[in-house]
């Protein structure tokens, strides 16, 4: 047996094996990653910019339909403008909608720039955000659906054992906005899309296999990026 | 004695098994009950206090707890009491330039006010939970928790004369990851109670029988 790991030929073998497995997840790796396609577009309507002590709060709008903004967009938007090369200083969502209660609750939120004009008529709303130093405000809408799905799996658990078989499959439909407003100016600055589509599949060999994409988390990164350019006035 | 290892591992692996299949069972029994007891952040107002004292009568209604069984849903216990009390001490203590309260167990508002006529309080205000509901995913098709509250307020002089009454609804939804529905349906419930009291801080002072107070008290 020893003899014939020393074999140059068994190496060789194993070698080749290892190779044809590196291969095999870097094509399956390459697949997943490539389920999720975005598209970001971006309307500039002004000039922007933002100091080092300025801050941007990210907001998920808020509906009574039966449509919202995830929370968990929001915060991954937040957590990849707060980090990187050049974070962003951002007050949290929940911070910054109890600091102005009940202003920016989903029933009293201004819905447009103009609408914060005759918000900061009321007392002390104005001089709250200007304490916090919030330059810029970041609506997020929409949302990740699910636009197709099909396929059947079975599931089957025993003393003896158990085991999936089959396949199903959901396509899923990420799209986003970005309405950024500036409190000095009282004005939109712009807007900025992202939408990204994605096919997930899950394979039952024995043990179900996930190969998922992830729509939404491509969406966030496409727009924090974007937003991040925009923001600091670079594109 | 020669030990068969295999019909060991065997039986180890059932009893495993078993006991999986308990803990299993015993956990989907326990997750048919949800007892939730409603706490969140109490935001203090932004808005200009008006130049009035109140006595804040707090009736029992307001330490609702809400039992309900849904179907294929469990058994919910909802305790709403804690909140409710937090939030409106800090709404009120922001709303008015100075509040009393007192827990009160009859209807309607305080006449005969025992304190003497110079040291008693502009007015009177009660506040009191009508109706609170919540619906889960499986009931309404959507994608999250919703809860909704309702709220009758009532606003008297100085001597309990009830000068008028309004009723105001909130409404929360809240997103729930698996195995979260306690924290969902808390989330909507306090979104319902700031939802509701948002409405109170921006809409009762608008009300005519409100402004009518106020001028006869200026």
């Amino acid at each position: 047996m020893k003899e014939q790991f020393r074999n140059p030929l068994g190496l060789q073998l194993r070698t080749a094996l290892q190779v044809g497995e590196f291969a095999l997840l870097s094509i399956g790796l390459s697949i997943v990653a490539g389920c999720a396609t975005t598209r970001v577009e971006q309307n500039r309507q002004a000039v922007t910019g933002i100091a080092s002590d300025e801050a941007m709060v990210i907001l998920g709008r808020a509906t009574y339909n039966d449509r919202q903004t995830e929370e968990s967009f929001t915060d991954c938007l937040e957590d990849i403008l707060g980090s990187g090369d050049r974070p962003i200083r951002l007050v949290p969502q929940q911070e910054f909608v109890d600091q102005m209660y009940p202003w920016f609750e989903p029933r009293t939120a201004p819905g447009s720039a103009s609408d914060l004009g005759q918000l900061f008529t009321v007392p002390g709303v104005r001089e709250k955000i200007a304490d916090s130093k919030v330059r810029y405000l970041a609506w997020i809408e929409g949302d990740t659906i699910t636009i197709d799905k099909g396929g059947s799996m079975s599931c089957t658990v025993s003393t003896f054992g158990g085991g999936c078989f089959g396949m199903s499959y959901w396509e899923q439909d990420a799209s986003y906005e970005a309405s950024i407003w500036d409190v000095e100016t009282l004005d939109t600055t712009g807007q900025i899309s992202a939408d990204a589509n994605g096919t997930s599949y899950l394979a039952g060999l024995v043990v179900p296999v996930p190969i998922l994409a992830r729509p939404g988390n491509a969406a966030c990164k496409g727009l924090a990026e974007q937003l991040r350019t925009f923001i600091s006035g670079e594109g | 004695m020669k030990v068969n290892w295999f019909t060991i591992s065997a039986q180890n692996f059932l009893n495993g098994f078993r006991a999986a299949a308990i803990i299993l069972f015993l956990g989907g029994v326990s997750s048919c009950s949800t007892s939730v007891q409603v706490e969140g952040e109490v935001p203090k107002l932004l808005v200009p206090a008006i130049d009035r004292s109140v006595l804040f009568l707090k009736p029992r209604s307001l330490q609702y707890t809400h039992e309900e069984k849904l179907p294929r849903g469990g058994d919910w216990s909802i305790a709403l009491g804690p909140m409710n009390e937090a939030f409106f001490n800090e709404l009120l203590d922001s709303m008015f330039v100075s509040v009393a309260s007192m827990e009160v167990e009859s209807d309607g508002l305080i006449s005969g006010n025992p304190k003497e006529p110079q040291t008693r309080e502009d007015g009177q205000i009660r506040i009191d939970l009508v109706e609170y509901g919540f619906l889960t995913p499986q009931i309404s098709g959507l994608n999250f928790f919703s809860a909704s509250t309702k709220f009758r307020i009532e606003i008297g002089d100085a001597d309990g004369q009830s000068l008028g009454v309004w009723q105001v609804v909130g409404y929360g939804k809240a997103e729930a990851g698996t195995f979260q529905a306690a924290e969902a349906v808390n989330s909507a419930t306090v979104l319902a109670i700031r939802d509701a009291g948002a409405r109170i801080a921006i809409e009762l002072p608008r009300q005519g029988f409100f402004q009518d107070w106020l001028e006869s008290t200026r």
